[in-house]
Parts: C-alpha cells; structure tokens; sequence
C-alpha cells in the first residue's frame, strides 16, 4: 500500500477506452458524478487498479488558509499535474486519458512531446519539460509562456503538422462548463488547446540538468531524440522516422538543458529572440 | 576464406538528414544516430567491396592514406555490427 492510499478517497470508477481498462479515484464526492457523467460512455464493471488520482481542493478551506490549496492529479503514484484551477486538471486528465490508446494506434504518429506558446511562436518541446516548466507556477505566465493540456501530440505524416488534440471521442461538449454548474471551482484554464494543425517554429530536446543552456542540434539529433519520444515507432517505424523529418524541417532545433528555473530562463529567451 | 564484404542490413528503416543518418531496428526496437562519417561508410556497406577496397575508395577521394583508413574503417564497421546494424555475426564490443 502506498502514501495515495491514505489521502481519502471517496470514489472510484472503473473506465475502457479502446480495450484499456482502469480506474479514477478522486476525494470529491462532487467531482466523481462529474467523471461519472462526462465518461458514460466509457463505465465498465470490469475491476481495475487506480491509473488516476485526484485530490480535489475544497474552496471553503481556501478563504480560510493563507496557503494555496491544489488539485492534484496523480498517474500512478506521480503528480502529474498540480493547479489551483480544477477545470485545468479535468482537462489535463482527459487529454491524458486520450493518449492511453496512442501506442496501439497506426493512423498517424503519436509522440510524447508538447506545444507550448508565447510571444507568437510555438515550439514543440518534451512533455517531460512541460512538466518542469508547470512546476515553476505563476514564473511561466509573467514570461508570457503559454503551456498545453496535453502531454502527447498527434503528427501528420504526410505534412508533419501537429494535429488538433482530441480527448476521448464521446466526450460531452459542455463537459468543462458543468463543473462549474456542479459548484466545483471551473475558471477558464489557462493552458492551451491545439484547435487546428499547427507548426512549430522550434523544436526542443533536453540536455539534462548538467548543461545548463541553449545549443542548436542538428535537424538528425533532433529526430534521433525525438523518435525515443514516439508512442507508436513499432507500429510506425520508417513513417515515424520520416514525419519528424518534416516536423523539424521548418523548425529550429535546440537542445535545453538545466534545472527547471533555467530551462525556463531558456525558453523565455529562445520566445524573445528572433531564433524562435 | 573469401575477404568480408560489409552489407547493412536491408530491414533497417534509415533517414538521412544533412548526411547523418537515423536508423530504426525493428527486431530490437533500437534508436541509432550516426554521424556524417559512419553514415558515409554505412551508405557504402551494399555487400559488394571488401573492407580493403571501401578503404581505398575512401582513401583516393580524400587523398588519405589508405593503411591509416582502413584501421578506422575497420574500427567503426567493429562499432555497426556491435550495434547489430550489419548483416551476419553481431560482435561483441572490442572483439577484433
């Protein structure tokens, strides 16, 4: 049993999107009729362990306490995912909850990397970094970084765009605006969705915390790091190889490396210059 | 015992971009990057020429010796078939 056990679960439902079985528990009585409701099409009997775990804030305890409450969002035994904003982790989950079939699929290619935003330009980086930069809170808004809900992309193969993100098919449209009719805290997020084909404009890979700063990569080391990040190589294998070619063809690649306070540092500046 | 003629394997999915090749082993489902020089020699491996005449072409073009690229001819075919990306024996690192 480990520490999640503990924090009090009160519901817990078991889900299948295309013949993957698991479970979502959450604290909030309120939040679990909201999954209840929003993944009816996906509720099955079948018994499954805990992918997710949310921890939804209460909101009478926040006006009370100076310190800020978070929703949590938990794959496995890791946050994935902290916000003082419940409508920006029921997004993120059913972003992730999307990508759960990505590696059985042969449509298009599915990778592990993120759009993020600011100052015009988009760049595609390693969802892994999205997660260093979500860590950094209020920082990465006042660079003007927009950050995305999703943690894996859909790209073209045939132009290497990358495609308008898609949660789980049967998803009712108003899903996002009832949890603020259910009383639950449902600000706009602010994380962005990818509503049309988009093309990044860089292309970014992680250096690791030894090596702090911006290199350029060649268009090769780019697509040797980010083929290791495809859901779907073994399915897709040289198409995969030759839509990362165009993915990076129009982009410039750079490699980004150390802590979270300096990747972001780097990322800011990347946004600033003319190299993005 | 005939001289061995290097071959690449022909069930690799390779992508070459600004002369360094991106290979993908299926069987093993490895990520390779091989830079412009190893992408060059891997290009030549079609089964046809001996390590001693890859050489020797490479030698003339460049206007190198042909003894000293040989040896690191030889070197890094040792590197391609450790990482299985060349046809018949894998070998194990360091084996001459």
């Amino acid at each position: 049993m480990d520490k999640l056990d503990h924090l009090g679960w009160v519901v817990s439902r078991s889900f299948e999107v295309e013949d993957v079985v698991f479970s979502i528990r959450t604290t909030s009585s309120v939040f679990g009729d909201w999954l209840s409701e929003t993944l009816a099409a996906y509720r099955t009997r079948k018994k499954a362990q805990p992918l997710y775990s949310i921890v939804v804030a209460d909101p009478s305890k926040r006006k009370d306490r100076a310190i800020k409450d978070f929703n949590v969002l938990y794959r496995g035994t890791v946050a994935h995912t902290r916000d003082l904003n419940l409508a920006t982790v029921a997004q993120i989950l059913l972003a992730d909850i999307a990508t759960l079939a990505f590696r059985q699929r042969d449509d298009v290619v599915y990778a592990g990397v993120a759009p993020i935003a600011g100052n015009g330009a988009v760049g595609l980086v390693p969802s892994a970094m999205v997660g260093q930069l979500a860590d950094m809170g209020r920082q990465v808004a006042r660079t003007g970084l927009t950050l995305p809900f999703v943690s894996a992309v859909a790209l073209d193969p045939h132009t290497g765009a990358v495609l308008p993100s898609k949660g789980p098919a049967e998803i009712p449209a108003d899903a996002v605006s009832r949890l603020h009719e259910l009383g639950l805290d449902g600000q706009p997020s602010d994380r962005m969705a990818i509503p049309e084909p988009l093309r990044p404009q860089f292309v970014l890979t992680m250096a690791g915390p030894a090596n702090e700063g911006v290199e350029p990569v060649s268009d090769a080391r780019a697509v040797y790091t980010l083929a290791s990040s495809v859901l779907n190589l073994d399915k897709m294998g040289i198409t995969a190889l030759e839509t990362l070619d165009k993915v990076v063809s129009g982009a410039d690649c750079y490699a980004v490396g150390g802590d979270a306070r300096a990747v972001l540092r780097s990322v800011a500046t990347l946004l600033t210059s003319d190299k993005a | 015992m005939s001289a061995m003629k290097p071959k690449a394997r022909e069930d690799l999915a390779v992508v070459e971009l600004e002369g360094e090749a991106i290979i993908y082993d299926e069987q093993t489902a490895r990520l390779h990057h091989l830079n412009p020089t190893a992408t060059m020699i891997f290009g030549m491996c079609d089964g046809t020429a001996t390590v001693k005449e890859l050489s020797a072409d490479i030698a003339s073009v460049y206007g190198l010796a042909p003894s000293e690229v040989e040896r690191q001819v030889r070197a890094l075919l040792r590197e391609l078939r450790t990482s299985d990306l060349l046809e018949g024996r894998k070998q194990s690192v360091g084996k001459k």
